[in-house]
Parts: structure tokens; C-alpha cells; sequence
């Protein structure tokens, strides 16, 4: 079968009433996680992998799934977006944003659909050595997270990959880490570090100062004038190949895309001068780009069951959860599986502009929800969300240790999103690397002999110079 | 002088606990590398890599000092004290009390600390919290927390 018919599968799949509905309560949560203060993407899809505990796996991945991309959605926070607000614009820079995102964010999954497979397809065909050289391209992620000290993004990376090693080594059977006791010997629970390090963390951080009530700027007319729509189709299409090939790399982060893209919008521009005083293209480039790199993250993650951001490594744990490993098998032994949650991603976009656009308001006015009410609720969703994964209490307490070092990485300027890549990096580096060690019988001359691998650890090495210098550089 | 001379210390102190930290984690990890019965090329060799990568860093903290942090004020810090023991609290006690009654008490206390909700306000936010994650955590999704 070819892609177009597994798609058309999948859509059959993703429209069934169930599927339909958790798309929607993904999307819905998405929105809400997204412009709720106190919770981001990452801590928000982890604290809400309980609600799908019962669920069978599509209509729960497709939820999950929702909850990240609707989570990225719209949500103006770019300069020009504030510079319209304050002109009584803040109707059509949410509606542009709205609009960005779902073109950027549904030709990304365009891309989605055709890269994936082919992808996959390589994939099956690569050994230890390649996927060695494909974790280490992965790792290098670390660098540009690391922020204004590549010492200390390192140092938690470092740390993350020690707590990776604690527990039963599942190649040789040695317990590591584990000092005698039964408790760490089945390691610590990737979910409970996350909802420790985000969830817990920010609330710690957030409960600092008492935090006021938000301003809202009046929204004005709500649609964009139909010259600025036109103005932005260009910007939108442009957007979307920045965000969703770069977003295939691992080592570009929305953070840097959205910046890249808005860069470019500038560039091309022929009134650049309009540009960080409320332009509407530098509203739609910066949001289109974000999109197009969410949908562009799902192309590692299904076809090489890589994470591209710590977002997705959630959802990879919520995929491990119900038994099944992302990378290239998935698109051979799951077709049916992960072209449902392709196509219901299509479905969740659309929804999502809906959502957005006529109930901007509604959201608007939801940022007004008192912290004093969102802190308890966050809390409990946070131990009952690290209780649910293996009903343990220990993980609870892990959260609690992970939410006390996170506030102490914060105040101190440590990045923690680099600890919690290494913690779900480092268990696939660490057996790609031995079993192409095996292969050669201990002798690391076997990258030599592998262009591939060699061409995966040059990529690496090349990004993380080119941000190293671009850092200098800033 | 006087100022320079406390902000130099204050910078050291924390660089040189992080470089502590870091060390005394490396070296725990390179131990735990030469006790394991393994190949240095099997399981021996990761808690190596990561060892040596962490005593290096380690290092690298005591050559490059590391900015002041900006610590809340003492209200402030009483207040994230106060949350994270609560919350402990409420954890070690939730297999003993019961969902709901241990999260009605545990909201209560954290409204009345963050708020500035009336009691009669208090009170209805947290009889709305509990009894809704009670019914979506307990009763819909049949979480037992024993």
C-alpha cells in the first residue's frame, strides 16, 4: 500500500466518534496548558498522562499527541505580537497567530505523511554503529539548550545520564546504582523526574512572589484585514520550510527556529523597519515556524524513535508505556497505529484553529484563573501523574527530590531541559554503543568503517560547533 | 572593597558547592564502574564515561566562578518552604488518610497561603478542587492510591 492509502486508513481510524472525541480533549487540554501561566508543554503532557491510563493506545496517543501540538499553538508572545497589542490590535495578532500556526503546522504534517516513511525505511536498514551516530547527533540538542553557560547545560546533561545508568543493566543483567536496595533497582522513572523538574519546579518558583492579576489588552476586531492575509501567505510558506527542516534536525530547538524564521521574514521584507513595532508577518513567521518544527519533531520520533525536544521524550515514554517502541518497526508492525495518530494530527489542526479563533476570548480570560487555585491543582495532578506510571510511591518522592533540584538549577542557572534529554539519550547511546563494540569485538574501529555513522557524529560535531560559534558570536 | 570582597565570596561559595556536588557524583560513579563485575567495554563503561565527564566539569567549575544566583526574599522563601513541606506532608500521608480527605486538607492549607480569597472563598475553591479530582482521579479513572 502506498502512503496516500495508508493515510486514507488512517483517517478512517482517527474519525471513528472515540478517536474524534480524545483528539478533541487533547486539544483542548493543549490550549489550556498552553496559556495557562505555571505550565509549559512538557510538564503539562506529563502531569496529564494518568487521564489516558485507560485508554487503549490510539485514542491515547492521540490525545497526548494533541495536548503537545495544541499546546504550541497560537499564543502570541513575540515582540510584534505584543507591539499590536498595544495598539489595540490584539484580536487579529492572535487571529494571524491562529492562522500561522495552522497552515505552517499542517503542511509540516504534509511533511509529516511523505518524510516519515521513507525515513523509516533507511532506518530498518542501518546497524548499532549508525544509530550510535545517530544518538550522539541527538545529544548535540544539549548544546544549544544549555543557555548562557555551556558548563553548566553540560553539567545537567551529566547529571542526567548518571540517573539513566541507575537500576538493572538490561544488557548484562548488573545492577548498577542501585546500593543494595530493591527500590533503585528498577531505576527512576523518566515521568517522575519531568514532573518533578518542570511541574513541581515552576510551581516552587512560581509560589516565590505572590503573583497579580494579569492585564489584558482589549482584543479590537478580531480578523486580520484581507491585504495582511495576503501579505502573510508568503511569510506562512516560508515559515513552515524553515520550521519543518529545521525542526528534522535535532539540534535546533522552536526556540532558536522561531528566532531563525522571524530573522528571515526581516530579511526578505521591503519595509524591514516595520519590524519589533507590531508588523503582523513578524507575528506569523515566528508562530508559523514553531508549528511547522512540531509537526517536523514527529518525523524522528516515529521513524528513529528519537526525541527531538523534551516535549517529545514524554511522549516517547507515554508510546513505551503502552508497549510500544517508537523507530523504524513501528511504521512495519503498527501501520494502522501510527497512521491513525498521523491523521487524527490533521483532524486535532483543524480543531485547534477553531478553537482558537472564534473562542480566543474565552482562553484570553482563562490566564485570569488565580495561581492560588492553579498551584493545588497542578501539585496533585504532578504526584498522582508520577503515582500512575508503575503505582508507586517511591517515583512520587523522586518527583519531590527532582522538584527541590530543579528549583535549586533555576535559582542557580542551571538549564534542566538538557538533564532530561541525557536521561532518555543516554540508555539508547549507551546500547548502540556496546553492541558496536560487541560487533567488533571490542574495538572502536568499527565507526572508522562506517561512513554513515561517521557522516551522523560529523553532523553532530558540526552543530554543535556552528552554535558554539553562533553563541560567541550573540 | 568591602562589597567586592562579599560578592567574590558569594560567587565562590556556590560555584564551589556545584563543583562539589559534580566531584564527589564523578567519583561515586567511577567507583561504582571499578565494582561492577563486567567488561570495561560492557556495563563497566558508561558509569566510566559519565565519572570522568562529571570530574571534569567538576573542575571546570572551580576555574570559572558562576554568577550570583538571585534568591527570593525571606517572605518569599518562607512561602516555597512551606509549599514543599505541605506537599511532602500530603504525600506521606495519602496512603494512610484517603484521597480525599488528605487533598481537601492539603488544598486548603495552600489556597489560605497563595491566596487572598476570603475563608468563605477558601473553603468553596477547595471543596470544588478536592471533590473534582476526586471524581476524575478516584471515581472515573479508578486510581487506588494504597
Amino acid at each position: 500500500m502506498d502512503t496516500l492509502g495508508f493515510l486514507a486508513h488512517g483517517f478512517a481510524q482517527a474519525l471513528t466518534p472515540q478517536n474524534l472525541m480524545f483528539a478533541f480533549i487533547g486539544s483542548v487540554l493543549g490550549t489550556l496548558v498552553g496559556v495557562l501561566p505555571g505550565i509549559g508543554p512538557t510538564s503539562g503532557i506529563a502531569i496529564l498522562l494518568p487521564l489516558t491510563g485507560f485508554l487503549p493506545p490510539a485514542p491515547a496517543i492521540i490525545m497526548l499527541a494533541a495536548i503537545y501540538y495544541g499546546a504550541m499553538y497560537g499564543g502570541s508572545t513575540t515582540l510584534d505580537g505584543y507591539q499590536m497589542a498595544r495598539q489595540g490590535r490584539a484580536g487579529p495578532a492572535l487571529a494571524i497567530a491562529a492562522i500561522s500556526s495552522f497552515v505552517a503546522g499542517t503542511l509540516g504534517l504534509v511533511g509529516l505523511t511523505f518524510f516519515a516513511p521513507p525515513l523509516a525505511d533507511v532506518a530498518l536498514r542501518i546497524g548499532p554503529p549508525e544509530y550510535f551516530g545517530l544518538v550522539v547527533l541527538a545529544f548535540s540538542v544539549v548544546v544549544s539548550l544549555s543557555g548562557p553557560s555551556l558548563v553548566k547545560g553540560l553539567s545537567a546533561a551529566a547529571l542526567g545520564a548518571l540517573v539513566a545508568l541507575i537500576g538493572l543493566d538490561p544488557m548484562s543483567g548488573v545492577r548498577r546504582f542501585a546500593f543494595g536496595t530493591a527500590t533503585l533497582l528498577s531505576g527512576v522513572d523518566f515521568i517522575a523526574v519531568i514532573i518533578g523538574l518542570f511541574a513541581v519546579t515552576e510551581v516552587l518558583v512560581g509560589v516565590e512572589e505572590a503573583v497579580g492579576a494579569v492585564s489584558l489588552a482589549p482584543l479590537g476586531r478580531l480578523m486580520p484585514r484581507w491585504d495582511e492575509l495576503k501579505a502573510c501567505v508568503g511569510t506562512m510558506l516560508r515559515a513552515t520550510g524553515v520550521g519543518f527542516f529545521l525542526g528534522l534536525l535535532p539540534g535546533c530547538t522552536p526556540g532558536a527556529i522561531s528566532f531563525i524564521s522571524y530573522d528571515i521574514e526581516k530579511r526578505v521584507s521591503k519595509t524591514p523597519e516595520r519590524f519589533g513595532h507590531g508588523a503582523i508577518e513578524g507575528v506569523a513567521a515566528p508562530e508559523g515556524a514553531n508549528n511547522a518544527t512540531t509537526s517536523g519533531g514527529f518525523v524522528p520520533l516515529f521513524a528513529l524513535g528519537i526525541p527531538a525536544t523534551p516535549a517529545l521524550a514524554v511522549l516517547l515514554s507515554g508510546l513505551m508505556i503502552y508497549g510500544l517502541q517508537p523507530g523504524p518497526l513501528l511504521f512495519e508492525k503498527q501501520p494502522l497505529f501510527v497512521w491513525t495518530v498521523i491523521a487524527s494530527m490533521y483532524i486535532g489542526n483543524v480543531m485547534l484553529l477553531i478553537l482558537n479563533l472564534p473562542l480566543v476570548g474565552l482562553w484570553a480570560r482563562m490566564v485570569r484563573i488565580p495561581y492560588a487555585v492553579m498551584a493545588p491543582l497542578i501539585l496533585i495532578f504532578s504526584v498522582l501523574g508520577a503515582y500512575s506510571v508503575r503505582n508507586s510511591f517511591f517515583d512520587v518522592a523522586m518527583a519531590l527530590v527532582f522538584g527541590v533540584l530543579g528549583y535549586l538549577m533555576v535559582k542557580l542557572a542551571y538549564p534542566t531541559p538538557p538533564l532530561v534529554l541525557a536521561l532518555i539519550l543516554t540508555p539508547m547511546l549507551e546500547s548502540a554503543l556496546r553492541q558496536s563494540l560487541n560487533m567488533a569485538h571490542g574495538s572502536a574501529s568499527i565507526f572508522a568503517t562506517r561512513p554513515i555513522a561517521i557522516l551522523f557524529i560529523g553532523l553532530g560535531i558540526a552543530l554543535t560547533v556552528w552554535t558554539l560559534l553562533s553563541r560567541r558570536r550573540r | 572593597m568591602l562589597l567586592a570582597t562579599v560578592y567574590y565570596r558569594r560567587v565562590r561559595r556556590t560555584s564551589l558547592l556545584s563543583a562539589g556536588i559534580l566531584l564527589v557524583l564523578g567519583i561515586l560513579a567511577l567507583v561504582e564502574a571499578l565494582r561492577l563485575r563486567d567488561d570495561w567495554l560492557g556495563a563497566k563503561l558508561m558509569p566510566a564515561v559519565v565519572g570522568a565527564v562529571l570530574i571534569v566539569l567538576g573542575a571546570a567549575h572551580l576555574v570559572r566562578p558562576a554568577a550570583t544566583p538571585e534568591w527570593p526574599d525571606a517572605a518569599g522563601f518562607r512561602r516555597v518552604a512551606l509549599i514543599f513541606v505541605v506537599l511532602a506532608l500530603y504525600v506521606a500521608v495519602l496512603p494512610y488518610v484517603g484521597f480525599l480527605p488528605a487533598t481537601a486538607a492539603f488544598v486548603l492549607v495552600l489556597v489560605r497561603a497563595l491566596g487572598a480569597f476570603s475563608w468563605a472563598a477558601t473553603i468553596g475553591v477547595t471543596v470544588a478542587i478536592a471533590l473534582a479530582s476526586h471524581l476524575v482521579f478516584i471515581y472515573w479513572l479508578g486510581m487506588s492510591l494504597t
